[in-house]
């Protein structure tokens, strides 16, 4: 049973290797193309080269001594110079060369052949193995590893081979813990363990499948420790205690030259020189690979500047009076454009929304994931990410003001008194290391003069209006102490703390469970309610809609197709899209559980690649192969109580 | 409560460290009688001195010995000077404590300003010099960097002394030298997580409640950001010790580290094992106040989640 089941495996396996080996051709393309890695590449070519041919290609014997012309200048005879013996310094460098960086990969090696078994075993293992591994690697940690490395050679004496051993043993640790983290990370995939669960031999599974896939990650630690090995190994020659003289080695040769410091300086520059570049070469190498190996390397994505506003389409005159807002309007959007910066320009993730938020009322914005919901609803924040996206067309006016002539301190204030943000996910909108009581606090009083007391009193009373009971004792404590629905609801109180007229709210219960949703939810309208707020909701969750907004606005590629009442949208949606959404939602029609669901064919489409005329024509049922569908953008126009976009909105019954 | 629970568990590791130190006198090949008497001993010399040194009680009770040379400095001396290894240490500690320290500071310092720097200037030249010098500190031979200042400093402008631990003028170089990769390493570290913290949600609470960028970035992001850098901080001391072996021998400083590397070259095994026992305590030390402090910074490990 055992063998046949992983015969497929393996042929998977072996088919996987082609594409492993293509992937290896990628990695080294993304390595050149990276400063860091192609200097790095170069450098470590260099080294490798002069480890190689340094001995045959001196110009004079290393070991030659002439008494006569010690400490010479660099000369043309002596390119670098010679030493206290006369020797020539450049013929000692290159030959050098070989036992420095020899030092340094037998170094590395002796370290990776015994770090990484003993990781891979112990990630394996676990239980007692991995604990012995572990507490091993514990105990040799607590040592400075020169003074490791130094102890190592006080025991075994001052030799090469010696050298070689100590700094090797002290970057054990370094490979065991990479080794068995990588590795246990890795076992965990799902492949690894049908191939365990099959019954695969254990070596036969690491081997296969669990080191190919640490293997980047290993060539990386290993070239970013070859640098330190290097100059751990040169540092103990430096010492006195590693390459014993005459041979030239790097680090000796600048322990040498230490005497001669004040009248012969040049004698440790060439040899610090090629020791300090080849660190730097492994160094570089190393940094370029972990941006392409280690998942953790992170980098801030690169800031953009925006490039002006595009100009919007001229408007017809039908559209012109759909476009203005009503008074009581506080929040009102008229073709807003938001874009990403991308390296090749704009990409429009909002392409033309109108929309108003009234007081009182609740706008529920629904669409499917990439529809651009949430970054609408971070555009009316004023909480786009700075250099990543911004408004890049239209208008967007928040309690009277335009938003886009605003200074950043009046944007300030917009955020403190006008709009109040519920976060999608509430455990990662709090701040881990403030208490509370602080977070609200802050929001309390920003851009107020309020007393300590009185801003105490103010959070005590935010926390009671979101129900957490207890309040005052509350604020002394952290967020993680807190359930995930508690968290929301201290994210509310933060909201609500200057007490906005907007409330924005970013599928703030997709990451509760079903029954604290409800709770939310209800706490959320309440509230809304009460103080006669501006809502917007932005959910994916059709069920919510119905009972949690007056109004809804239905997105679809950066567009929104239709919008209106609730009850009238839902009751009798006209666009093609809404029906289908509609359709595929199965809580809100009754006698539909036990039929199947119509899924929408095809996909949604990618921002930045959308077909001409209506964005939804591809995947419509109702105007496909229309050539206006696939030639006119339909714009919002009103129709039976609501507004749609859509060329076809009248067949759709 | 954390803090003696954490007290409680250094001392195994103390115990275990000593124990190692103690035993690897007897990994030495040879006979460390024969070796301190010298190639012109006698027989009944060599064995004075293994009588002297109590080579032939019993590990156990040589492992007691060893540990009461601790409080006892009469019972270990020096192979070489024959003064009590106690003495020999506590003349030079101060020394490289000085130097530690100072370095210490020095490296945290710098470290964490360049690091914001370059985290909040992301793509400028401030970022890309920043870059380039930390690369650089990393990369930089210590003992050739040492050489070099002397070199610059003392020789050429004549501002500094090369050599000695007499005058204060004296640690300025050893501690510029021996920040320079901590400096490099806490910087990168400090940039590297200060730009994972720059995505988190809670930036975007905060600034959702109006307080001003450069409260987003100091409140709530450089705190978040050092939990992760302080516990490292404490590793790059360790390693920073280390570093003063080879800072005090180029810069002639009369220090533990010197007095190791010495004690090496002449077998001087008490002087070693003592050394090494020193080093690693203080690096146990330093651990264990790295995780303290982490405790203070992030309460989720100091109080266990509640519902």
């Amino acid at each position: 049973m055992a063998e046949t089941a992983t015969r497929p495996a393996d042929a998977a396996a072996r088919a996987h290797a082609g594409s492993r080996r293509r992937a290896r051709l990628e990695d080294l393309g993304r390595l050149v193309r990276q400063p860091k890695g192609l200097i790095g590449l170069v450098l470590v070519g260099f080294y490798a080269v002069l480890a190689a041919i340094g001995p045959y290609v001196v110009p004079l014997d290393p070991y030659a001594q002439n008494f006569a012309a010690t400490l010479q200048p660099p000369s043309a005879s002596h390119w670098f110079g010679t030493d206290q013996l006369g020797r020539d310094v450049l013929s000692r460098v290159l030959t050098g060369a070989r036992a420095s960086l020899g030092i340094g990969i037998g170094g590395v090696a002796v370290a990776f052949v015994v770090g990484v078994p003993l990781g891979l075993m112990a990630a394996w293992q676990r239980g007692w193995f991995d604990m012995l591994v572990m507490r091993g690697v514990d105990i040799m940690l607590s040592f400075p590893d020169i003074v490791f490395a130094l102890a190592i050679v006080a025991i075994l004496g001052a030799s090469t081979q010696n050298v070689i051993l100590a700094v090797g043993i002290v970057a054990i640790p370094v490979f065991v813990r990479t080794s068995r983290a990588v590795a246990m990370s890795v076992i965990a995939e799902p492949f690894v363990e049908g191939n365990v669960a099959l019954g695969s031999a254990p070596l036969r599974v690491l081997a296969l499948h669990v080191l190919p896939n640490m293997a980047g990650i290993l060539v990386t630690l290993a070239s970013l420790l070859f640098a330190s090995t290097l100059l751990a190994a040169a540092g103990l020659g430096f010492l006195g205690l590693g390459v014993q003289p005459p041979q030239p080695e790097w680090g000796t040769m600048l322990g040498e030259s230490r005497s001669y410091i004040r009248s012969h300086p040049y004698l440790a520059t060439f040899p610090g020189l090629f020791l300090a570049v080849s660190a730097l070469g492994f160094n570089l190498l190393g940094e370029a690979l972990r941006t392409i190996y280690d998942p953790t390397a992170t980098r801030l994505p690169r800031r953009f500047r925006r490039r002006g506003r595009t100009p919007s389409a001229a408007r017809t005159a039908q559209e012109a009076a759909w476009a203005v807002p009503p008074a009581e309007a506080v929040v009102s959007a008229r073709d807003l454009e938001v874009s990403y910066l991308t390296e090749s320009g704009h990409v429009a993730a909002v392409r033309g929304v109108d929309l108003d938020l009234v007081a009182g009322r609740t706008l529920a914005v629904v669409g499917e994931s990439g529809s651009g919901k949430s970054t609408l609803l971070r555009a009316i924040a004023t909480l786009l990410p700075a250099g990543q996206a911004a408004v890049t067309g239209g208008r967007l006016v928040i309690a009277g003001s335009d938003v886009a002539g605003l200074s950043a301190a009046a944007i300030r204030e917009l955020r403190r008194r006008a709009i109040g943000v519920v976060f999608q996910d509430a455990a990662s909108a709090l701040n881990p290391v403030m208490t509370v009581g602080d977070q609200i606090v802050e929001a309390i009083t920003t851009g107020r003069s309020l007393s300590r007391r009185e801003a105490q009193r103010a959070a005590v009373s935010l926390l009671r209006d979101v129900q957490i009971s207890d309040p005052e004792r509350r604020l002394n404590t952290y967020p993680h102490q807190f359930s995930g629905g508690m968290k929301q609801r201290i994210v509310i109180a933060i909201a609500l703390a200057q007490a906005p007229r907007i409330l924005l709210a970013d599928e703030p219960t997709s990451a509760l469970d079903v029954t604290i949703q409800q709770q939310i939810l209800t706490l959320l309208r309440d509230i809304q309610r009460q103080r006669g707020m501006a809502m917007l909701l932005v959910t994916h969750d059709l069920g919510l809609v119905a009972r949690f907004a007056d109004d809804v606005g239905v997105m679809y590629a950066g567009r929104i197709v239709e919008t209106g009442p609730v009850e009238r949208v839902f009751g009798d949606p006209r666009h093609p899209y809404t029906r289908a959404l509609r359709l595929s939602t199965p809580r809100l029609r009754k006698g539909t559980a036990d039929r199947m669901l119509p899924a929408i064919a095809g996909e949604p489409p990618l921002i930045g690649a959308l077909p001409d005329g209506c964005a939804f024509a591809p995947r419509c049922a109702l105007g496909a192969g229309r050539p206006q569908c696939r030639s006119t953008v339909p714009e919002l126009r009103p129709l039976d109580g609501r507004a749609v976009a859509c060329h076809v909105a009248e067949l759709a019954r | 409560m954390f803090v003696v629970r954490r007290l409680a568990a250094a001392v195994p590791a103390l115990l275990v460290v000593s124990v190692l130190v103690f035993w690897f006198v007897d990994m030495i090949p040879g006979d460390p009688a024969v070796i301190l008497a010298g190639p012109t001993a006698t027989d009944q010399e060599i064995a004075a001195i293994r009588d002297f040194l109590g080579l032939n009680e019993p590990l156990g009770t040589r492992y007691i010995l060893f540990l009461r040379g601790l409080f006892e400095p009469e019972l270990a001396t020096s192979f070489r000077t024959g003064r009590p290894v106690a003495l020999e240490i506590a003349e030079r500690l101060p020394t490289t404590l000085a130097i530690a320290v100072g370095g210490l500071l020095v490296g945290l310092v710098v470290g964490a300003l360049s690091g914001v720097a370059c985290a909040l200037r992301q793509g400028t030249l401030t970022d890309t010099a920043i870059t380039v010098l930390t690369l650089a500190g990393i990369s930089m031979p210590i003992y050739w960097l040492g050489l070099l200042c002397i070199w610059l400093f003392a020789v050429n402008l004549g501002w500094l002394p090369a050599a000695g631990a007499s005058t204060p003028a004296h640690f300025v170089l050893p501690i510029l030298v021996v920040a320079t990769r901590p400096a490099a390493t806490f910087s990168r570290l400090v940039t590297a997580n200060l730009l994972e913290v720059m995505g988190k949600d809670y930036l975007d609470t905060a600034r959702s409640k109006g307080v001003s960028e450069l409260r987003v970035i100091l409140v709530h992001a450089l705190r978040n950001s050092l939990i992760a850098a302080v516990s490292v901080a404490g590793v790059q001391f360790g390693a920073m010790l280390g570093g003063s072996v080879i800072t005090e021998t180029v810069f002639g400083v009369p220090g533990l580290g010197r007095l190791l590397v010495q004690a090496v070259g002449s077998s001087d095994y008490p002087i070693i094992q003592y050394c090494i026992l020193m080093f690693a305590v203080f690096f146990i030390v330093i651990n264990l106040a790295t995780d303290l402090l982490t405790q203070w910074l992030d309460p989720r490990t100091r109080q266990p989640a509640t519902r």
